[in-house]
């Protein structure tokens, strides 16, 4: 099928692109209608026509997934597809379809769609399409791990906490309590190891650490000052 | 007479098994990756993939017929004597246009409007009925 370039271009330039699940029914779609017989294709109505597509797709889905959960079923099966094709179906009428009591699977649906599938050849997608790789971000636990939890109520099948985290409290916990503090710049030097299954630190990142204080009114002007002085100790260096 | 109508299933039954387990082997033209993320974007949750190749013959069927329809209507159209020899279109290939795909899909949703439109009709007009008969027993107590 011959494509429409001068559309295309002129869509790309003017409009957002469109999603990549539509552009590939717009594809599948164009190649259905060159099995069917046609030559080309207005570039509307192949989007219309591939919507189309996409929708019947989506009512098939929801409406099985719902005969599904009324049955008290997660998962569907077979028999709730058939069904769901049978109520899509039934305004347009299908053979079998006065009589309610007809075996799902005996449908005539299932035999319309087997007589399709001999009839038409096989044309598959021209390119593979690439799956969205779902990596298991999973943190170890502290049993895989081999460590204990920090403390008695978590449990050891509970997922490590955070390095950063851990390394705080313990200097939280060598310094003394403190309620008191200001805002201070590290330069992290070189490249950190954090342990098994942590990600490592980029070389040369620079963190900045602050710790929030509570207190009233008196302290809150304390506060303020000093937040002031910050700022202007960072002007005087950017300067 | 028993034995033939369960022979008969039987013979259903294997027929189908036969139809799952070859889809495995076709490739409709419609792939499974755009199939699966329409079905678990609108909840449809199964492992199988026959089922989600099952889902993608029935998409690549009914878009086959619309677009025949389409292609009935493109050549109806071609076909047609013109009067006016000047407008005639010299590009005589079989362009899927927007005319024709509306008037394609309008038969689907005549068909479906159609049916939810006799069932309205039907249904409000048995209430309207109760209604009236309702009221016109009320009217005779009043008047014994």
């Amino acid at each position: 099928m011959e494509p429409p370039a001068k559309h295309e271009e002129e869509d790309e330039e003017n409009g957002p692109r469109p999603p990549f699940a539509a552009t590939v029914s717009r594809v599948a779609v164009a190649q259905i209608c060159l099995t069917v017989g046609y030559a080309a294709a207005e570039p509307a109505a192949l989007c219309s026509l591939a919507d189309v597509a996409a929708r019947f797709v989506q009512t098939l889905a929801r409406s099985g997934a719902s005969i599904a959960a009324a049955h008290g079923r997660t998962d569907a099966n077979l028999l709730d597809l058939v069904r769901a094709m049978e109520d899509l179906s039934l305004p347009r009428g299908f053979a079998g379809a006065f009589n309610p009591t007809t075996p799902l699977l005996r449908s005539s649906i299932l035999r319309e769609l087997m007589a399709f599938v001999r009839s038409v050849e096989e044309i598959p997608f021209p390119r593979p399409i690439r799956r969205e790789s779902v990596r298991a971000r999973v943190s170890p636990s502290f049993g895989q791990m081999g460590r204990e939890p920090p403390f008695g109520h978590v449990p050891r099948w509970l997922p490590c906490f955070p390095e950063a985290w851990e390394r705080s409290r313990r200097e939280g916990e060598g310094g003394g309590d403190r309620r008191e503090g200001e805002g201070k710049r590290e330069m992290a030097k070189g490249v950190r190891l954090l342990g098994e299954g942590e990600r490592v630190l980029l070389a040369g990142r620079e963190r900045v650490c602050f710790r929030l204080e509570y207190c009233g009114g008196s302290c809150g002007e304390r506060k303020k000052k000093r937040v002031g002085e910050e700022a202007e100790e960072r002007c005087g260096k950017r300067r | 007479m028993n034995s033939s109508s369960g022979e008969g299933r039987h013979d259903d039954d294997s027929a189908l098994a036969e139809f799952l387990a070859s889809l495995m082997d076709y490739t409709p033209t419609i792939p499974d990756e755009l199939v699966e993320h329409y079905l678990s974007r609108s909840g449809f949750h199964c492992p199988d993939l026959r089922l989600t190749r099952l889902v993608a013959v029935a998409a690549q069927k009914f878009i086959s017929e619309v677009a025949s329809d389409a292609l009935q209507h493109c050549k109806a159209r071609q076909a047609a004597p013109v009067k006016d020899k000047s407008k005639q279109p010299k590009d005589k290939r079989l362009v899927l246009t927007m005319e024709d795909l509306s008037k394609a899909l309008r038969e689907v949703r005549k068909l479906t409007v159609s049916s939810i439109y006799f069932f309205e009709v039907t249904f409000f007009g048995i209430l309207i009925y109760c209604l009236l008969i309702e009221k016109k027993k009320k009217f005779v107590m009043i008047k014994v």
